[in-house]
């Protein structure tokens, strides 16, 4: 599940007019939502809420072996409204398959900025991030200090330039003195911008991914290729099918998701490694329930006809594990169950939790 | 001793050389005293700070409670 503080960040740069898909880390998304979902550890429960039209507070509360927390507060300069849990559509708080639908966007506010902090408890922990416009360009700092680790603050900056053609990428952090460049190219054409119902065929490329270390004499240094195509019609089924590669390590993934219903999600992924000969096929699948037409009208407006739970399972062939997840709203809450388990030894321990997300 | 004469730049360069040395250990020392500082002030002070640029941008000015609480009623 995703936390709210992530779906904040992403109306945030919806609102200034950026894409939060159009990155290198969002590149094999879709696959990645359907094959590698979170699946809760423990006990968790947050409680967010909407203050003000520009501020935003996450409380959360941990039971492991041990209780811990975080309090998390958010301002951005822009105002915007996030629903409340209530009425939140649940597609936008799960981590799931979702249809490329790609459209031209135009920046709204230049020169917006957004700040946030995150303290855990115990350990006084600080997770902090600045996001500042700079006209096409956007200046991203997270640091997180932290006494106990034997560097105490570790400051990661990224200035990325986006046009509706290219995404670019500089990264520098303090861990290491990594740094490294990503440049992401949509090979769509946008003449069909602004159509209801028109055939989306979105390849992306993105050549010279590029990380080095200059920290070291021996130095850190990885080159990746990375190509999805997606595509989307009125009638046909949306797929997506994406290719990472790193020369370097040797790795070769190939990923194929595709929805053919509404209601269902197919996923399935192989992984190969040049040098070591290895090999993993990851399955996986979820499967939506929506409200029935003759409840609808006792659901809140926003959810009305919406998915109300979500079932997922993926397994790892190599790794002979299985994970599975169901997510749904329960009144006012939405909540997430998850069990990840060794199919092939018993004695190994599964991993079961529950997390429970409440806003206002 | 002129022997030790024709030594004197050498061993003055040495003797700056060490001032040098220990000067930047002060310095150093110096240093590493502000950056921590600044890492207790940045751990301890950016949160109320996220807070109180909330509360000074936002308008009307809500009270700090209900900015500070995820309750929407308090």
């Amino acid at each position: 599940m995703r936390s709210y503080l992530d779906l904040v960040e992403e109306k945030y740069l919806n609102s200034i007019g950026w894409d939060p898909e159009d990155s290198y880390s969002q590149f094999a998304l879709n696959s990645n939502n359907v094959l590698d979902f979170n699946i809760p550890s423990h006990f968790k429960m947050h409680a967010s809420s909407q203050t003000t039209d520009r501020t935003f507070t996450d409380h959360t509360l941990a039971s492991s072996s041990l209780l811990t927390g975080s309090v998390s507060y958010l301002f951005s300069t822009i105002p915007f409204k996030c629903n409340p849990s209530s009425s939140i559509p649940l597609n936008c708080l799960t981590q799931c398959y979702k249809p490329v639908y790609k459209t031209a966007k135009d920046l709204k506010s230049p020169f917006a900025s957004m700040i946030f902090g995150r303290m855990h408890f115990p350990g006084q922990q600080l997770e902090a991030m600045y996001i500042q416009g700079l006209g096409q360009i956007s200046a991203i700092t997270r640091w997180v200090v932290d006494p106990r680790l034997e560097t105490p603050l570790i400051l990661t900056s990224t200035i990325q330039s986006r046009s509706n053609k290219w995404s670019r990428e500089f990264i520098y952090s303090t861990h290491e003195n990594l740094f490294g460049l990503r440049a992401l190219a949509n090979l769509c054409s946008w003449e069909e911008k602004n159509t209801e119902s028109r055939l989306v065929n979105w390849p992306r490329i993105s050549p010279g991914n590029h990380d080095a270390s200059s920290s070291s004499p021996d130095e850190l240094s990885g080159t990746g290729e990375s190509d999805t195509v997606s595509s989307v019609t009125s009638s046909a089924i949306p797929l997506t099918l994406s290719l990472v590669t790193n020369p370097l390590m040797g790795s070769i993934s190939v990923a194929y998701s595709l929805q053919p219903t509404p209601l269902l999600a197919l996923a399935t992924r192989f992984d190969y490694n040049l040098y070591s000969y290895l090999s993993d096929l990851t399955l996986g699948c979820e499967l939506w329930r929506t409200t029935p037409i003759s409840l609808s009208s006792e659901i809140s407006d926003d959810r009305r006809d919406g998915p109300i739970s979500v079932f997922k399972v993926s397994t790892s062939l190599a790794s002979q594990t299985a994970q599975i997840l169901w997510e749904g709203s329960v009144h006012d809450f939405i909540v997430s169950v998850g069990l990840k388990f060794c199919y092939s030894d018993s004695s190994a321990p599964a991993q079961t939790g529950i997390e429970i997300t409440y806003s206002v | 001793m002129l022997h030790l004469w024709h030594q004197m730049p050498l061993l003055c360069a040495v003797k700056i050389l060490l001032l040098i040395i220990k000067m930047t250990d002060e310095l150093k020392e110096r240093l590493s005293r502000v950056i921590d500082t600044g890492r207790v002030v940045l751990q301890y002070g950016w949160i109320p700070f996220v807070v109180y640029v909330g509360w000074k941008q936002s308008t009307p000015r809500p009270n700090l409670l209900k900015l500070l609480s995820p309750l929407p009623s308090a």
